[in-house]
């Protein structure tokens, strides 16, 4: 019997054959229906984290069927505190790109709506997978439509850039293939039969050698990094973010990135218990770097995309830096910063889209004092700027404290160098702003015209969100408190003190074990 | 020769009788004319009847024991009923995808179908084969057709070409065969594959065995006996390239899999390294030219090749996964590269085969559907989900994996990365804006239904395996 997940990954893909069977001239109806399809998911989505129960640290809505019997393969979807705000926060965001893309998409309506909702399946899939098959299969089918539309209609230098973001993606995920069938032939080790589910996997240890279990954990911590991007495997990042039409900028760096932070908390800590405590400090340093490279790479850019870009890529390494501190608070501000990032970047690339929209402009320096002719447009960049900065009261805040709060105590060597990171941004996030928006107004941008009504209903859900969490995170906090400390404990397990209380703001009692 | 062995044979007989009647329909309606006349779709109904025919035929056989017939020479059992399977499939598309082409371009259809046929009977004689002499009648028949498919546009020099260099190069090729078959035989005192097993390790019998490799690998396109694909691929007609793209590595893999996991399995420790290299050089190598190519028809060949490499991995991985993975493999290859061939056949640029990849472009614009099934091809055949490739990849990468072949397991990974640069550049070009003016697109409803089944195999073994995955571990449960 198909539940409510299925449903979720369904509607998608029932849309995307609904608009493949109109005729491609009716444009507006195209639209529409992506816009309907994209809401149908919100609604679903949003009575799903309505509904999860807080409390528990194992699945909810768990659906499983016999995918392929004979090889150990199961169709198993399930939510935890890790996914369920990532569901959300997908659902949330793609009617929205979609609403923002009439404005921009022009050519090859239906096809985009097509491939777009083929993306939202394979992203709400790779969130609530839990067979590891399933889950690539998921994963590598979102590559494949995000591929296109960046090859398809993107900017210039869009075949290189797709190409490059493919190859770069794939090279990390085959890897992860060969290391996801060693770790089913590993399962068998005990003398049952081999399997791809994971939470059969987690029930007892992986029967290989510390050695090739390190080896397993770089093959998937490889995977994920690529996607997130971790520094130094981000070189495929500005281009992609630079040359995608700017909506799909917002969905690469909005959710893609996420799916890799994701994969890192639900396969590589859980899997991989002990290599990840003997790569923890690693990965830690390698967030250090990033968040520092990408600061200051970002300052120095000229291309307003590939200066969030590189932005976006520092805020990636405060996640990272949460995750491997493998401390309660550190991980929650992580997963909370995953929401955050979504919609404030995601926010941020959207109206980097508007200006190129209107202007077709990709330089800061080709704008100057658009806030005397677009007030509202520059209010709501000045306000997500802010986000951004962390400024308390705003979502930003919540996430980045908390990360670095968690990692004081673990890691103080790594959290000194971090904080200059929030330095960073603000330096490259106000020199944007400053850059744009303030100083004499261009007069080849005295026509420019303000936010318009479409273009309100797209960035205030995004704001309110902003607010919404950065004034009351409770709500995110408390669902995925229980499933973290569950997982930080199975990563303390092997030896080393226990993870620490949970923190105040957060103020739930952690739940039981992790349970299948 | 009895009543019970002919019925054993039952669908090959239904094959020959339809290219029988193929050949028969072509000259009645021809008449005393030099030139073939007969371009209508009867000859195509003909051998489409034959292909449903030889389904039935073995559909209604019991799914139960091998049944042993010809003296111990041909044996039915589950393998053979995959292989058939993997070859009637592969001829009817290869007879669905074609009319509108042979229409265009005039060539003789009953030639073209009866030799279709009867290139089938030969891949399932192979698939079927319990002894050396009747594995070498399967491939002799196999490749004769193709042969003369490859030269059956006579006013095309190089579709002559391409003939005359298929045949000269088979034939060097299956000299090899022939005499591994004779050292073989010379070392065991017997060309009885149940027999092998029980063989003296001798050298003489390695010498056999890798000879016998030679005249199999020819036929697979494996590295270092690939180098006619690319040109006989390009000189051939294109239903011809297509459809020996396909069957030759059905009829070949058949062998492999009878002679190595099957017949073979105490010298698996020397063979499966052997095996392994050869796999290995071939998915390198494979990729790596394919990269460079710009002629779809050259890039499918090496394409071709670099499959080879993979499938070979479940050869020398042995065991009942690796074979059921090469059994999955050919059915999976068989739909998705006659699906990649389909689509180029529709296409026709100035009187010519459009055969170059800019000639896809805009394709989307014009026959949106035939666009995405080339789209979900090139998908599949780089191996991603959720498309068969992948699936098959899978199994394949369980079965070395599982035989402790991690080398083999990583290079078929990282090849594959390789290969998503070509198949991606294909797809997007195809579903890219702009039009090549001077590409027509013929509309058929005998190629759609075609394309359509393709598709469906693609989609349908990539998303929904289990039957079919039950059927290929069904097959080789007699090798554990």
């Amino acid at each position: 019997m198909p539940g409510i997940l299925t449903a979720l990954v369904a509607v998608p893909l029932i849309g995307a054959a609904g608009v493949a069977l109109l005729p491609a001239g009716r444009v507006r109806a195209v639209r529409a229906v992506g816009l309907v399809t994209t809401l149908a998911a919100l609604a679903l989505a949003a009575w799903v984290w309505a509904r999860f129960a807080p409390g528990t640290s194992g699945l909810e809505f768990e659906e499983r069927a016999a995918w392929v019997p004979a090889v150990g393969i199961a169709y198993h979807l399930g939510l935890d505190g890790l996914s369920v705000s990532l569901v959300a926060l997908t659902a949330f965001l793609f009617p929205l790109a979609l609403a923002a893309a009439a404005g921009q998409v022009r050519d090859r309506v239906k096809a985009f709506v097509v491939t777009a909702l083929l993306l939202e399946a394979g992203l709400l899939g790779t969130f609530m997978a839990q067979d590891l098959v399933l889950f690539y299969v998921f994963w590598e089918a979102m590559l494949v439509p995000m591929y296109f539309l960046i090859a398809l209609w993107g900017g210039a230098g869009r075949a290189g850039a797709a190409i490059k973001f493919f190859l770069y993606t794939m090279a990390g995920s085959i890897l992860m293939l060969v290391a996801i069938v060693a770790v089913y032939l590993g399962s068998a080790a005990g003398g049952g039969a081999p399997t791809f589910d994971l939470p059969s996997l987690l029930r007892e240890p992986l029967g290989v050698a510390p050695g090739v279990q390190a080896v397993l954990f770089a093959a998937f911590a490889v995977a994920f990094a690529i996607k997130m991007p971790v520094w130094p495997l981000h070189t495929w990042l500005p281009d992609a973010y630079a040359e995608a039409p700017p909506v799909v900028t917002v969905l690469l760096a909005s959710l893609m990135a996420k799916a890799g932070a994701y994969g890192l908390l639900r396969f590589c800590l859980p899997l991989f218990p002990e290599a990840s405590r003997a790569f923890g400090p690693l990965l830690s340093a390698l967030a250090v770097v990033g968040i520092l490279y990408g600061g200051a790479v970002a300052w120095a850019q000229g291309d307003m995309r590939r200066l969030l870009a590189y932005g976006s890529m520092s805020h990636m390494g405060f996640i990272l830096l949460g995750i491997f501190a493998f401390d309660v608070p550190a991980v929650q501000g992580s997963l909370i910063q995953m929401v955050n990032h979504g919609v404030s970047t995601g926010a941020l690339f959207l109206l980097a889209g508007y200006l190129l929209e209107r202007t077709g402009r990709a330089r800061t320096d080709a704008y100057g004092g658009v806030a005397a002719t677009a007030p509202a447009l520059a209010a709501a960049a000045l306000i997500v700027v802010l986000s951004s900065l962390a400024l308390p009261g705003t979502n930003g805040f919540i996430g980045e404290f908390l990360i670095l709060v968690g990692t004081f105590q673990a890691r103080p060597a790594a959290a000194v160098p971090a904080t200059l990171g929030t330095v960073a941004a603000a330096a490259y996030l106000l020199a944007f702003v400053g850059r744009v928006f303030h100083g004499p107004l261009r007069d080849d941008l005295r026509a420019l015209p303000d936010l318009r009504a479409r273009e309100y209903a797209v960035l205030v859900p995004l704001i309110l969100v902003i607010f919404w969490v950065g004034l009351y995170p409770q709500p995110l906090l408390v669902r995925s408190e229980a499933t973290v400390t569950a997982v930080l404990r199975r990563v303390a397990a092997a030896h080393g003190p226990a993870p620490r209380a949970a923190p105040a703001v957060g103020s739930r009692a952690g739940g039981g074990e992790r349970t299948p | 020769m009895t009543w019970a062995d002919l019925s054993l044979i039952a669908p090959e007989l239904a094959l020959a009788a339809a290219a029988c009647a193929a050949l028969l329909q072509d000259a009645w309606a021809t008449g005393p004319a030099l030139e073939s006349r007969s371009r209508g779709p009867a000859a195509a109904w003909i051998a489409l009847g034959g292909v449903c025919a030889a389904l039935l035929l073995l559909g209604v056989r019991p799914a139960g024991a091998a049944q042993v017939g010809f003296a111990g020479m041909y044996v039915r059992d589950g393998i053979t009923r995959v292989v058939d399977l993997a070859a009637l499939a592969a001829a009817g598309l290869g007879v669905m995808l074609s009319p509108p082409y042979l229409e265009r371009f005039r060539l003789p259809a009953g030639e073209y179908h009866a030799l279709l046929l009867l290139s089938t009977a030969g891949a399932m004689l192979m698939g079927a084969s319990r002894n050396l002499v009747l594995l070498f009648l399967g491939l002799e028949m196999l490749s004769f057709p193709l042969y003369v498919l490859a030269a059956l546009a006579r006013r095309s020099r190089r579709s002559q070409e391409a003939g005359l260099k298929y045949l000269l190069l088979g034939a060097f090729a299956t000299a090899f065969f022939v005499y591994g078959v004779a050292l073989v035989y010379g070392a065991s005192g017997t060309a009885d594959l149940s027999r092998l097993g029980r063989a003296p390790d001798v050298p003489l019998l390695h010498a056999g065995v890798a000879f016998l490799v030679i005249g199999l690998g020819f036929e697979a396109a494996l590295v270092p006996f690939h180098a006619w694909a690319p040109d006989v691929y390009e000189g051939a007609p294109m239903p011809a390239t297509a459809f020996m793209s396909v069957i030759a590595k059905v009829g070949a893999f058949a062998g492999l899999l009878r002679l190595f996991p099957q017949a073979l399995p105490q010298l698996a420790p020397a063979w499966g390294q052997m095996l392994a290299a050869i796999a290995v050089a071939t998915m390198i190598l494979g990729n790596l030219a394919a990269l460079a190519q710009s002629n779809v028809k050259r890039l499918l060949a090496y394409s071709g090749v670099a499959h080879a490499g993979y499938i070979l991995i479940g050869i020398a991985s042995g065991g009942p996964a690796g074979s059921s993975a090469v059994l999955y493999y050919l059915l999976v290859y068989v739909a998705m590269n006659l699906g990649a061939f389909g689509v180029l056949l529709l296409l026709e640029r100035r009187g010519e085969e459009a055969d170059r990849v800019e000639d896809l472009a805009g394709l989307l614009g014009r026959a949106p559907w035939a666009a995405v099934v080339l789209a979900a091809c090139m998908v599949s055949l780089a191996g991603l989900p959720p498309t068969a490739g992948f699936i098959a990849k899978l199994y394949l990468f369980r079965a070395a994996l599982q035989d402790h072949r991690v080398a083999l397991a990583l290079v078929g990974a990282l090849t594959s990365v390789v290969s998503v640069y070509y198949y991606l550049r294909v797809a997007s070009v195809a579903l890219s804006a702009g039009a090549a003016d001077a590409v027509a697109v013929r509309h058929s409803r005998f190629a759609g239904v075609g394309l359509a089944l393709a598709a469906a195999g693609v989609l349908w073994l990539g998303i929904v395996p289990g039957a079919i995955t039950a059927l290929v571990q069904q097959a080789v449960q007699a090798l554990r």
